[in-house]
């Protein structure tokens, strides 16, 4: 397990060296090349401002008003018919809509119920295998201008459904 | 749909907050979200612009294009059309490369240089277009080899094995992406067989 973080260390250092040492070698203006790139970089920054503060206000509305728990009692009933721990169920809704929020609550759940219980380990794996499908969308669409998204959303949902299925399954195998 | 969805998000809060009593709420959490907001994009401006300058090099020393290469063969299954556009085939290895090793900063610049490539061969300027359908597609599914964020928040919280979870993620990441690759596929063979109808 080190050797793969360690790895993981080296690769932005490795990466820089290899584009800047090709770079140079090609005899290519390294400096001015990357100040070209950074200034288109900081362009689609700024094009992004309102898509995130669209997204960012409507996800912290829906949390801080009460919805969110609103939402999270009407799924109670089905989770107790499924014998699952309702704290999951929380990860689960907040994943595809905020990331910070996600990781907050996978933190929370892994020192209340310990990293290596069942539940510890099922909030991890919930972490981190969905991804935050509202942000990137919004992001990946709003940074070249793109108003129809088709059906990105429901592609999104769906995928992170599977995901969540299958971790509570393998939680499951961990279980027994 | 989108509108939909963020319409109905900010209905449904402000009508709970209504009934909830909790009416100071609502601008006090469009106050902090929107300053967090703009705080968040500023706080990437930085990481996008270093890493668009860096691939900038990459681009023009031909270095994307050696990547590009190495997944061609896998990737123009996915993108049948982009067959001929080695520049864009790399940016999207490069992309998902990053994602599987868990490099977010370099993964979200990547992400939105592929889609600014992406977006000169769409046809139609505000929808996404079939290829950029699968490539986010590809990018929602989460696939991940190293998730690092996370085990440090488990050693954080005192996990004996961190990294325990690390095949688990690997397997359930990889169900996400192959069955949200299969829905954007069938969706968009379904939107293709309708307008022949038409």
């Amino acid at each position: 397990m080190a050797w793969l973080i360690k790895l993981s260390h080296w690769c932005i250092p490795i990466l820089l060296l290899a584009i800047l040492g090709t770079g140079y070698y090609k005899k290519i203006k390294v400096y001015e090349v990357f100040i070209q790139g950074a200034i288109e970089g900081l362009q689609t920054t700024f094009k992004l401002m309102p898509y995130i503060i669209a997204i960012f206000t409507a996800i912290g509305l829906f949390r801080t008003s009460g919805a969110l728990e609103w939402l999270l009692r009407l799924f109670r009933p089905v989770l107790l018919w499924l014998h699952l721990p309702p704290d999951l169920l929380t990860l689960g809704i907040l994943k595809p809509l905020s990331g910070s929020a996600a990781l907050g609550t996978t933190a929370e759940l892994l020192s209340k119920y310990g990293p290596d219980s069942v539940l510890g380990m099922t909030a991890s794996i919930i972490q981190g295998s969905c991804e935050t499908t509202f942000y990137v969308i919004s992001l990946y669409l709003g940074s070249v201008g793109i108003r129809d998204s088709r059906h990105l959303i429901a592609v999104g949902l769906i995928s992170e459904l599977a995901a969540f299925a299958m971790a509570l399954w393998i939680g499951s195998l961990i279980g027994h | 749909m989108i509108n939909t969805i963020w319409f109905f998000l900010i209905f449904v809060s402000i009508f709970t907050a209504v009934a909830d009593g909790r009416l100071t709420t609502v601008s006090e959490s469009i106050f902090k979200s929107t300053a967090h907001a703009v705080e968040f994009t500023i706080g990437l401006a930085g990481a996008i612009a270093f890493w668009s300058g860096m691939l900038k090099i990459a681009e023009v020393s031909g270095i994307t294009r050696i990547i590009a290469r190495l997944f061609q063969p896998l990737l123009t299954r996915l993108f049948p059309v982009l067959k001929g556009h080695r520049n864009i085939i790399g940016l999207i290895s490069m992309t998902v490369t990053a994602n599987l090793l868990g490099l977010g900063n370099v993964a979200t610049p990547l992400g939105l240089k592929t889609m600014e490539e992406l977006q000169k061969l769409n046809p139609k300027s505000e929808r996404a277009s079939d290829e950029i359908c699968t490539f986010l597609s590809l990018i929602l599914g989460g696939l991940c080899i190293l998730p690092t964020t996370l085990i440090a928040v488990r050693a954080k919280a005192g996990s004996t094995n961190p990294g325990a979870i690390l095949i688990p993620v690997i397997l359930v990441s990889l169900t996400g992406t192959i069955t949200g690759l299969t829905a954007n596929y069938l969706l968009l063979r379904a939107h293709q067989w309708f307008r022949r109808k038409e």
